[in-house]
């Protein structure tokens, strides 16, 4: 009974992605007739034969020129190939090639920031909740007031000031040379953990508070639940009912807010690289957006969605592992 | 006389912003082995938390509690840490819970549950407590142990979980088991079975019970001798025959007044006036006296002491009932 | 028309007692005053901040310091007072928090009231819809149809209404499915009453505390995302927002020249904004779950109890106390 389930949860998911798909390929071509004055806009000093000659030239190398049900089809066709089109920028590199150079850097930050959320979050939010109603649970409740109210990039302008520039503890921007000496080295490798440091520490310090904060409302809330007085009543070590009764079950709304994060981990950072000028998914999509590169911007987008929709998938999968209440989608 | 459980002096009370809230006031138990006491009240009584305290279960915040002596067959529980008291609870004392769905933890099979008793107490190995756990199913009446023990709780029905808890409770062969409420939740034909359980396994084990309730009616097929409570006070003590057949205090009556019977030639229900008082807002005097048809100056305005009678029998009142009708047991 | 009137006038009424409630609550108050202040810089804006920064003539001196002509000084790339843009920048954040808020909580409203009661083919379509929406990265989303479509906080508005009204359904949803099954709804059933009169008159009122919740909550959150999107140079390039201040105080070199102020006034106009609506969100939530906050108070209590005042009270309930001075225990009859 399980497996069907999972097959129809599959079988939804693709559904999604084909709906996001196709959302995605008619966006840009909203409100346009023709997708070649999307990239290339008349120009005031070019006659009308030579915009029509240009525009003729655009639409057959991006494949503009057939009809738009048959232009969907090819989208698709090539989507099967990963092909996720070509970029208008000079060289016409391809999308999905732009992206297999960029997205390693965003997960440098993005994976290393859940990771110093997750560990240091979930830790600082059960000591809250042993040391309930103490000075402990009183700091970060006030600490979690003040960062729900600080946007991230806020914080990451201050300390880009003040660890950067000031106190010259690491990069405020972003060494540009920074990816091209990319080896594999050991040198290389301080290099990348020095520029990413501050990046990290902006997330982390909200990820970190959040996490802790909701790992403390569901350790207590569980703590108040009536098992946990039975398995006390059984004579239980304070070890065993804290690790097998209150973890395993203050875990569960843990695990999903661990889902929504990685599914934001590629598209999350848009802000924070801007600052700091890192080299990553976030300042590419900045990048294609100045520059009208449509085929860029939808091919991050859907790549984004499609993470997200696997993403999901894996959390639920997870999730159904970890609470044996939930069963055949009664998620609904 | 062998008492097992012998409590003097139990207080607790419960501090808060508005006041102090006053759950159990000075109240005395005392359990032989191998019997069966029934503490009976309507809710807010604080029959359950008397039960969480004698475990010394009740947290710091928001509790305060206060014994003069609490001993189970020769064991001071009294000055134990909580560390000691995790010796004792499981092995010498358990509880079994009103809620069974909610006492259960959800994400762990029932199978597991009842075998880190046995793991924790009797130093079994996995192997060993799961044979055990086995057997101890079987014992409440489960079909299939082996099976249901891989289950968990809510995969399981209302009477089922309900064994669970017995059978977690009667896992080590404790000396006393404080059952709170354990039929409340369920269907009164579950109840008859769950109830039968309980008493078998009461019987065959020698182990005392502390039976705690609001039904009267629970009561009268188990209990050796009944504790009335009402309002953080023991207003009647009494074995079961003598309190059915002739109560002393005028709550009492109204209990057993308002069980309704088959043979009922009444034609109406017979109900106690008002509700119980807020345990931060109690009257004067005898508490019971709002709700007491028989309540003079004197009950308003003095609380009265628990007066003893021959065979153990007591009552808080000033204006004992049904005092010269048969029985040779008094006076 | 007049039940439309109708619904109107019961959440008017609605949110008239929630903010009684707030006044009474301590922190309550204090989100609401914080609240209050910023409407009041928003609408009256003009007549408080000292300079006009849209009027170009009434720009001073670029980057000079805080003085008492310019309390918190100029900006370093076009002579605005800080303090007056500080001020006007109440319009643009409050406006698109609420406006956005209000219509999320709306849309969010109606979506969930008729996927859980309704059910059936509109909550599939509904909840399918949510699906899709949520794997859609949202900033991305916004930057994308900005570019298509101009730069402009009505565009933002409408962004964020389309992508935004979906947790609020799903959890309206949920909170619907329980209401439905409610006596009175069945009762309204029964007699016939027509679906629409029961959304909005019986489950609609049910849910009105989770809305103005919802809709003090996701302002804040909406505040912070359009401090983000300003800050990219995605708002309305003629408008003053904190977040454009941040960025124009970012390029100008704000940090590198000392000039503190820049940065930090536009940081803290939007701490304080998010900071009082999450108040008002977050003590809402605690005036209906009553059981949640009582923790806290406790231990502090404790820790200052009179432990005298304690002793006497258990003293007060043992058999003596109550035989008065001592004496034998109880009061034997045999």
């Amino acid at each position: 009974m399980q497996k069907s389930y999972w097959i129809k949860r599959v079988l939804y998911a693709v559904f999604i992605f084909l709906i996001v798909m196709t959302l995605n390929f008619f966006i840009p071509r909203i409100g346009v007739d023709d997708p070649a004055a999307r990239y290339y806009p008349p120009q005031g000093n070019m006659s009308e034969i030579e915009y029509e000659i240009i525009k003729q030239a655009t639409r057959e190398q991006y494949g503009f020129d057939v009809s738009t049900f048959q232009q969907y089809l090819n989208y698709v066709s090539k989507l099967t190939q990963f092909d996720l089109g070509t970029s208008f920028r000079s060289g016409s590199p391809k999308v999905s090639d732009l992206i297999k150079e960029r997205l390693p850097w965003t997960l440098v930050l993005s994976v290393t920031n859940l990771i110093i959320c997750l560990t240091i979050g979930i830790t600082l939010g059960s000591l809250a909740a042993w040391k309930r109603g103490r000075w402990q649970d009183t700091v970060l409740l006030n600490a979690s007031t003040i960062s729900t109210a600080l946007p991230a990039f806020f914080i990451a302008l201050i300390l880009s000031f003040y660890l950067g520039f000031e106190l010259e503890l690491f990069p405020a921007y972003t060494n540009p040379n920074m990816v091209s000496q990319f080896d594999w080295s050991f040198e290389a490798i301080k290099v990348v953990l020095a520029n990413a440091a501050l990046p990290i520490i902006s997330m982390a310090i909200g990820g970190i508070i959040s996490y802790a904060q909701g790992t403390r409302n569901s350790v207590i809330a569980v703590t108040n639940e009536d098992f946990i007085l039975t398995a006390r009543s059984k004579g239980l070590s304070q070890r065993s009912v804290l690790y097998k009764h209150t973890l395993r079950n203050a875990m569960l709304p843990i695990v999903t807010s661990i889902g929504m994060s990685i599914s934001g981990l590629i598209g999350g950072a848009v802000i924070i690289e801007q600052i700091f000028n890192w080299n990553g998914m976030g300042t590419l999509f900045l990048e294609a957006n100045s520059t009208n590169d449509y085929p860029l911007m939808m091919g991050i987008m859907l790549f984004m969605s499609s993470f997200a929709i696997v993403a999901n998938l894996v959390t639920e999968l997870c999730y159904s592992l970890l609470d044996p209440r939930v069963t055949v989608g009664d998620k609904r | 006389m062998n008492p097992m459980l012998k409590v003097r002096g139990l207080k607790v009370i419960f501090p808060n912003a508005r006041g102090i809230l006053k759950a159990v006031e000075g109240i005395d138990l005392d359990i032989e082995k191998g019997q069966c006491v029934a503490l009976v009240g309507e809710s807010g009584c604080g029959k359950s938390v008397t039960s969480l305290a004698i475990m010394k279960l009740l947290n710091s915040p928001p509790a305060m509690m206060q014994v003069d002596e609490l001993v189970l067959d020769q064991l001071d529980l009294n000055p134990l840490s909580d560390t000691q008291m995790q010796e004792v609870r499981g092995k010498q004392i358990s509880m079994i819970f009103q809620d069974a769905m909610t006492a259960l933890n959800p994400v762990m099979t029932v199978g597991r549950q009842i075998d880190e008793v046995f793991i924790r107490h009797n130093q079994l190995s996995k192997k060993e407590a799961r044979k055990a756990t086995i057997h101890a199913l079987g014992l409440v009446g489960v079909p299939e142990p082996a099976k249901r023990a891989n289950q968990f709780p809510h995969q399981l029905s209302g009477g089922m979980r309900q064994r669970i808890l017995i059978a977690m409770a009667f896992a080590c062969m404790p000396k006393l088991i404080i059952a709170d409420e354990p039929t409340t939740a369920l269907d009164v034909t579950i109840q008859a079975q769950v109830l039968d359980v309980l008493g078998d396994m009461q019987r065959k084990h020698q182990v005392s019970l502390l039976l705690i309730t609001h039904d009267l009616s629970v009561v009268a097929n188990m209990a050796d001798t009944i504790y009335v409570m009402y309002s953080g006070k023991i207003v009647e003590k009494a074995t079961k025959a003598e309190l059915f057949k002739q109560p002393f205090h005028p709550y009492t009556i109204g209990l057993i007044g308002s069980i309704p019977s088959l043979h009922d030639e009444r034609h109406h229900f017979v109900q106690i006036p008002d509700c119980v008082p807020h345990p931060m807002f109690k009257p004067t005097g005898c508490y019971f006296h709002p709700r007491c048809g028989h309540a003079t100056e004197l009950c308003k305005s003095t609380m009265p002491k628990l007066l003893d009678f021959p065979n153990g029998r007591q009552v808080r009142c000033h204006y004992p009932q049904n005092q010269g009708m048969g029985g040779a047991s008094h006076e | 028309m007049k039940r439309i009137g109708s619904v109107l006038l019961g959440i008017l009424k609605g949110v008239l007692s929630f903010l009684g409630k707030l006044w009474r609550h301590p922190k309550g108050r204090v989100g609401l005053i914080l609240v209050g202040l910023l409407i009041f810089c928003a609408v009256f804006a003009p007549l408080i901040a000292p300079y006009d920064p849209y009027d170009v003539t009434q720009r001073a001196q670029k980057g000079l310091s805080p003085s008492w002509d310019h309390l918190l000084g100029t900006t370093i790339t076009t002579g605005q007072d800080i303090f007056s843009m500080l001020i006007y920048g109440t319009r643009v954040s409050l406006a698109i928090g609420l406006i956005t808020g209000i219509s999320l909580a709306f849309l969010g409203a109606l979506m969930g009231v008729m996927a859980g009661y309704i059910g059936g083919i509109v909550d599939t379509v509904i909840m399918r819809t949510v699906d899709v929406l949520l794997v859609i990265p949202t900033l991305p989303l916004t930057i994308v149809l900005t570019n298509l479509f101009g730069r402009s906080y009505t565009m933002i508005i409408i962004i964020f209404t389309l992508f935004g009204w979906t947790g609020l359904a799903r959890v309206i949803r949920s909170l619907v499915l329980v209401l439905k099954n409610a006596n009175y709804v069945k009762a309204a059933e029964l007699a016939g009453a027509s679906k629409w009169h029961i959304m909005f008159k019986h489950i609609l009122p049910g849910t009105s505390h989770l809305l103005i919740m919802s809709t003090a909550l996701t302002s804040a959150g909406i505040m912070v995302a359009e401090a983000g999107l300003s800050f990219l140079g995605l708002g309305d390039p003629t408008a003053i927002s904190w977040g454009k201040m941040l960025a124009e105080a970012q390029s100008g070199g704000a940090l590198l020249f000392g000039h503190f102020f820049w940065i930090i006034a536009p940081g803290i106009g939007i701490f304080i904004a998010v900071f009082s609506f999450m108040r008002i969100g977050l003590v809402m939530e605690e005036i209906f779950n009553p059981k949640m906050k009582q923790s806290a108070g406790i231990y502090k209590l404790f820790k200052n109890l009179n432990n005298t005042y304690i002793q006497e009270v258990f003293a007060s309930m043992s058999e003596d106390a109550i035989l008065g001075l001592g004496g034998a225990n109880h009061e034997s009859h045999a």
